[in-house]
């Protein structure tokens, strides 16, 4: 029974900090319609600076340990309303990608300027004076900083509440929450509300990392961690919805605390297993409202698809032929890197069929590629069969994964798909690098050889050829197809789809679980090129170098993803072994090229939306 | 029997009555125009037929099966077509695979991974282009067509199938004057020939008295008249309907 009581206490502490992350992701998106990314990184930043900040003001005194605190969310306040001035302002209303990508930029940016800054060791806080101590609650030592924040999450949720309710900011806050041409109508300064609406929201993702300093140190992986959490605890409690995000945050808070006495190993999915029955009762979460599926903007130059023309044909034919004379003309090294690139360009061209054809945004299609590996590596490393068998394993583990992810993400439009996929790659990859009996935890599984006879790295690379080739050729032919129209039908128009009899929920959820198929093939060719699997090959980092690749290669050209593959592979390799600070040259090109040339894609996209009248 | 027979049809938001009691018949071969001022339920009532909302009670019946609630998917099988009152067509697609689509939909063989789109259903989709006067425009992209043609080729997409009931939600607006005529003598005309029985919506009372068999004049979500034409110009009800305070003023 104490015990009960004791993980219970424990789990609404830990719920008050994701409440106050997840309560300003939620006002963030409410206002700006923006789903912020670099959200956990604003949390991680609270904490980093609130371990620098503290032992500033005094580390013995009380003054000083919560003006500390204090600070560091006013720092990360003050940061965010510079990212929403600079970056996001830009973005209000474009292509839904855009904004989305800007603040993975950001992410990446942050994760090595921190890493930077604070190098690369996990930092402990400093206890909060006067309450470093345990309190007596029914005969139990509960930690006293516990019960602070224990408070803390109610006493937020109630001022916000207060805010929204009495002041003349939260009247606009709720109009540009509810009726977006209300708040056009008030003659409001739109630019300061946005900007406010952005400090606040970061103010509060500061505080919930700022706060948390006595109870866990300050480490790099905290900002996916977060941002996947907070994800959870929007979308399971209703987006917009405050008082649902903290039900939501005490319900994943408990889980956690419970799992990881009760199930230490899988506790993460039964987060997945709680939030997948909350939305398949409650597609809106907890306490949302259901919103309309957005008529979602067109992407930039969706245009007429063609076939091939001859000299195309001929170029493609060409290059395929080069390739192939890699076998005997190059060594091994060149052998490897272009088979990652053609397994790349395979990854990538199966996320621009979801994305681009189908209008599908997905942040975690890297969760298929993962489960195409992992399944490949299973295959051999535990039933021991051989790589034929694997390399069909892996593909239905990528279908598998991505019909039952997808169940619950594509039906839904927008910003939720966008958040589910997400978090659905960041519970994957948490499974994968906490369940060591199956996946090997962070140690991965090694020894993933070819058969005998592809071992030879020439003949290994012509298999990788001929599978990638017609993994590309295969998807190349399904946008061709009536199915492939009909996925396009439903990203062009919904609702004239629906008119003409295309169901396009279902037909959403068919071409997102292709396009898992499809990465789940490269994901097990990968397993084999690599000899191993890593949890990385499911992060999210993976997901975004997809959506880079299709980006340099034009979201709209079913050839595309082959370019940018090789375009980006290429960087990488070379961007990797000059420099160990990739990720801010990342960051930073992801963000100039969205904000750089708004006009030009944003131009193009007004063009359809006046043609659609939407 | 009427092709279309509707039954007294309710649809509330949030405690107000949009369509409020709506009950009228649409028989094969006529064209009935519903008009009434902004608000008076005329989308809802549409949206409602056309499976875009569901009613809160009431039945619609189509050539005598019931279809109440069913969704838009079901009745483009059915046979009711729609165009809407922005047009909406699939902007990726070049004319002549809008209406190829529409015809592989119909036909539940829009999940083929088999076969090529271009190739499929391409004579009937030329065929009723040729009917639309757009086969000129066949492999143009719909992003270059002007809003008049963009307007015909929902026509083409709607009527392609040969559904037996067209809506159409102000098939006119944004068109020009010469448009418009011809883009309504054009329905008429297939109204006429292959029984197609039309029921539309529309803000330009030429094109109302013009075309139009009967007229549904619509009030606060309810039918306030229903006739001829002429009858229904007429109709003083409907004359202090639209022209409001000002008529009631001149009577005093």
């Amino acid at each position: 029974m104490s015990f009960i009581l004791a993980q219970f206490l424990t789990g609404l502490a830990s719920a008050s900090s994701l409440f106050l992350v997840a309560s300003g992701l939620s006002v963030i998106f409410g206002v700006t319609r923006i789903v912020n990314f670099a959200h956990g990184s604003l949390s991680m930043l609270g904490t980093y600076l609130a371990v620098t900040l503290v032992p500033l003001f005094g580390v013995g005194s009380v003054l000083g340990f919560w003006g500390g605190v204090l600070a560091a969310a006013l720092c990360v306040g003050v940061f965010g309303g510079l990212l929403e001035v600079a970056i996001l302002r830009r973005l209000y209303g474009s292509f839904e990608l855009f904004p989305l990508l800007a603040t993975f930029g950001v992410v990446l940016v942050v994760q090595d300027a921190t890493l930077a800054l604070w190098g690369p060791t996990d930092i402990l806080g400093p206890l909060a004076p006067g309450l470093d101590g345990t309190s007596e609650v029914f005969g139990l030592a509960i930690p006293q900083y516990d019960l602070v924040l224990i408070a803390l999450g109610p006493l937020v949720l109630g001022f916000m509440l207060l805010l929204l309710r009495r002041t003349r900011w939260g009247v606009l806050v709720r109009a540009a929450t509810e009726d977006r041409e209300m708040l056009g109508a008030l003659g409001v300064n739109q630019k300061l509300l946005f900007t406010s609406v952005f400090v606040v929201g970061a103010f509060l993702a500061g505080l919930g990392g700022a706060v948390q300093i006595p109870r866990e140190p300050a480490n790099l992986l905290m900002d996916l961690n977060i941002i996947a959490e907070a994800f959870v605890v929007v979308v399971v409690g209703g987006l917009g919805s405050l008082t649902g995000a903290y039900l939501a945050a005490v319900l994943i808070g408990e889980i956690q605390a419970f799992g990881i006495v009760l199930f230490p190993e899988i506790t993460l999915v039964i987060v997945f297993l709680v939030m997948a029955v909350v939305l398949a009762v409650r597609p809106w979460g907890l306490l949302g409202r259901p919103e309309p599926v957005a008529d979602s903007t067109l992407p930039a130059g969706a245009v007429v698809l063609r076939p091939m023309g001859k000299v195309g044909r001929l170029a493609v034919a060409a290059a395929v032929a080069t390739l192939a004379a890699l076998a005997w003309l190059a060594g091994p090294y060149y052998q490897q890197v272009a088979s990652e690139i053609l397994v790349f360009a395979l990854f990538a061209a199966s996320l621009q069929f979801v994305t681009g054809v189908g209008g599908i945004i997905t942040f975690g299609h890297a969760a298929y590629f993962g489960l195409g590996a992992y399944g490949a590596a299973l295959m051999v490393r535990h039933a021991g069969l051989p790589m034929e068998f694997a390399l069909l394993a892996a593909p239905a583990a990528g279908g598998i994964g991505a019909l039952l992810f997808g169940w619950f993400s594509v039906r839904l439009g927008g910003a939720y798909l966008a958040m589910l996929t997400l978090a659905f790659a960041q519970i994957l990859w948490s499974a994968a690098s906490q369940w060591y009996a199956v996946t090997g935890g962070d140690n991965g599984i090694l020894g993933v050889w070819p058969s005998p006879w592809a071992s030879d790295p020439a003949t290994f690379f012509l298999v990788v050829l001929v599978v990638c080739v017609a993994g590309l050729a295969g998807l190349r032919w399904t946008a061709h197809t009536p199915f492939g129209y009909a996925l396009r039908a439903g990203r062009d128009s919904p609702r004239r789809s629906a008119a003409i009899g295309i169901d396009v929920g279902t037909r959403r959820w068919a071409g997102f679980a292709l396009g898992g198929v499809f990465a789940g093939l490269a994901g097990g060719l990968y397993a084999f090129l690599k000899g191993s699997v890593f949890p990385g090959v499911l992060a999210i980092p993976t997901s975004v170098d997809g959506l880079v690749m299709v980006l340099l290669g034009g979201i709209q050209s079913l050839t595309g993803p082959w370019i940018g593959a090789a375009v980006f592979v290429g960087l990488k390799t070379l961007l990797a072994s000059a420099t160990d600070y990739w990720r801010i040259i990342l960051g930073t090109v992801i963000i100039l090229a969205v904000t750089g040339f708004p006009q030009g894609i944003a131009g193009t996209l007004a063009d359809w939306t006046r043609r659609e009248g939407r | 029997m009427s092709l279309l027979e509707v039954r007294d049809l309710r649809k509330s938001f949030g405690g107000v009555a949009a369509v409020d009691g709506v009950g009228f018949t649409v028989a094969a071969g006529e064209m009935v125009a519903v008009i009434g001022p902004n608000g008076a339920g005329k989308s809802t009532c549409f949206n409602v037929l056309g499976g875009q909302l569901r009613p809160d009670s009431g039945e619609v019946v189509l050539d005598g099966l019931p279809v109440t609630g069913l969704r838009p998917e079901a009745l483009w099988r059915l046979g009711v077509g729609r165009t809407f009152q922005v047009a909406s067509v699939l902007g990726s697609m070049t004319v002549r695979e809008n209406v190829q689509m529409a015809l592989l939909a119909a036909n539940r063989r829009s999940w083929s991974l088999t076969r090529r789109l271009r190739n499929e259903e391409r004579r009937r989709a030329d065929a009723v282009l040729r009917r639309l006067a757009l086969l000129g425009l066949a492999d143009s992209a719909c992003a270059t067509l002007a809003y008049g043609d963009v307007k015909r080729l929902e026509l083409a997409i709607a009527i392609a199938n040969r559904p037996r009931l067209l809506l159409m939600d102000e098939p006119t607006a944004g068109m020009s004057r010469g448009d418009r005529g011809a883009l309504m003598a054009e329905v008429a005309a297939l109204a006429r020939e292959s029984a197609l029985g039309v029921l539309f919506t529309e803000h330009d009372m030429d094109v109302v008295f013009g075309h139009a068999d009967r007229v549904l004049v619509l009030h606060q979500g309810r039918v306030v008249a229903a006739g001829a034409p002429d009858a229904v110009r007429n109709d003083p009800r409907v004359r202090a309907i639209y022209l409001g305070a000002a008529a009631e003023a001149g009577r005093a």
